[in-house]
């Protein structure tokens, strides 16, 4: 486990989140996205200036990083309109079972949680195991197995932004190394040992964007998974809000990440949260533990009941596991791929 | 302006790439759907974990060569760790288990 010290660690155990409030006067703005770009363009548009050939890569413009491709065919203009925060949906289905597990999974944590107002666990034991993943919002929490072209195997983690839409890394989707697109994945929400209260959906209808399938930079490795039209699991778990946070916000607030790490099999959702170690403008930088299976896992804050989902957990480093941030063009995408899976 | 572009030079003799691995048991046999992951690096690494095949074949992916790493194979109850320095993307990773 990519595990740090305790005195290196940053959390305290206390979230400033409160104090902060919401804009809900932000002006939406006008935004138009090109759905139809296709990955196999990009190499068409090259930036105007002089740059170092690099092998494997193609240099896209500044802003171009974010545009969508997708796996499948068909294009479509889309146009929507961009707000800086989305709700999640809580369903009210299988509430009341999933309190008292949680108390029983959490109860040596719970007046901690319940100081906090978060899902805070800050100790020596670093990861929690979540038992109640039938509970809100576990239960949108997803395990992936996913088949990359090459039919080698692989594991990580996604979470629901809609019924029938997973987010999770660009690397879960796309591997540039195993032949690209996966081939399929299947989603198991909640998934908990050998049950899975939601059954599990596979997909191959997959999306990223041209600054991680073209340009494999790490700020832009986010993507999703459109579930089949029969499949919507988010109807009965509920799902994710997610929104844009400033630099101060985020360094105030406390991380929660909860995923399907490999060093516990792979069918056991583990939690942990802690505030930030740093930021820049693409990449949220933790000392969270994580381990390899936990890529696409959400990176949320709470303040009361609501949940925003402000990252996308993708890597891990001795120096801090991180995740790619939230900001305006991925919520933009975020938000397409949410209008897609409803 | 040279030392941009020695850094620059050096940054992309840096490749990213896939690394095989094959996983056996004390017998020799291959050992399927065993879970590989990295548990450290010299340098940052997708969180992603590779599911090794009835051949005992797993990969490393998207990780920096060269670069040392601790890998992590987690089969049932069996926990191994293995400690690589790749130089090369054509290197095999061999562990037994």
């Amino acid at each position: 486990m990519k595990s740090k010290s305790l005195s290196e660690r940053n959390g305290n155990g206390h979230s400033h989140a409160e104090t902060l409030t919401e804009n809900p006067s932000y002006e939406p703005v006008k935004t138009t996205f090109e759905q139809s770009y296709m990955q196999q363009n990009a190499s068409a548009q090259l930036s105007e200036t002089e740059v170092e050939d690099v092998e494997g890569a193609t240099i896209l413009r500044p802003g171009e990083g974010d545009k969508v491709v997708s796996n499948q065919q068909g294009s479509a203009s889309f146009e929507s309109e961009a707000v800086l925060e989305e709700t999640g949906f809580e369903s009210p289905l299988l509430e009341s079972v999933p309190m008292d597990a949680l108390y029983a999974s959490y109860s040596e944590l719970i007046p901690r949680l319940e100081a906090a107002a978060t899902e805070v666990i800050i100790g020596t034991d670093n990861r929690v195991r979540v038992t109640a993943t039938t509970t809100y919002p576990w239960r949108a929490i997803c395990a992936l197995k996913i088949t990359a072209q090459d039919n080698s195997k692989w594991i990580g983690t996604g979470w629901l932004v809609a019924p029938r839409t997973v987010m999770t890394a660009g690397h879960c989707v796309f591997m540039h190394d195993h032949g690209g697109w996966a081939k399929s994945i299947e989603v198991i929400p909640g998934l908990n040992d050998a049950s899975r209260p939601f059954g599990s959906c596979t997909s191959s209808n997959v999306r990223s964007v041209t600054g991680w399938t073209v340009n494999k930079n790490r700020d832009f490795d986010y993507g999703a998974i459109i579930l089949p039209a029969n499949c919507r699991p988010g109807d009965r778990t509920g799902y994710f809000g997610f929104g844009v946070k400033d630099d101060a916000y985020l360094m105030a607030s406390v991380l929660n990440l909860s995923g399907y790490p490999g060093d516990k099999g792979g069918n056991q959702q583990w939690f942990m949260a802690l505030k930030p170690k740093s930021l820049t403008s693409r990449v949220i930088t933790y000392d969270i533990d994580t381990m390899g299976g936990q890529s696409g896992a959400p990176v949320w804050i709470k303040v009361g009941e609501v949940r925003t989902c402000v990252g996308i957990h993708t890597n891990g480093h001795l120096s801090g596991n991180s995740a790619t941030r939230i900001v305006t063009p991925v919520f933009n995408n975020i938000q397409l791929w949410k209008n897609q899976g409803l | 302006m040279a030392g941009y572009f020695i850094l620059s030079k050096e940054k992309h003799m840096q490749t990213s790439s896939s690394i095989k691995g094959i996983i056996q048991n004390k017998a020799g046999r291959p050992v399927a759907d065993a879970i590989v992951m990295i548990k450290e690096g010299s340098h940052e690494f997708n969180d992603i974990a590779s599911v090794s095949n009835e051949k005992g074949e797993f990969f490393v992916s998207g990780i920096v060569i060269p670069g040392r790493y601790v890998l992590q194979i987690q089969q049932d109850s069996n926990t191994v760790t293995k400690e690589i320095n790749i130089q090369s993307a054509d290197t095999i990773i061999r562990v037994n288990i």
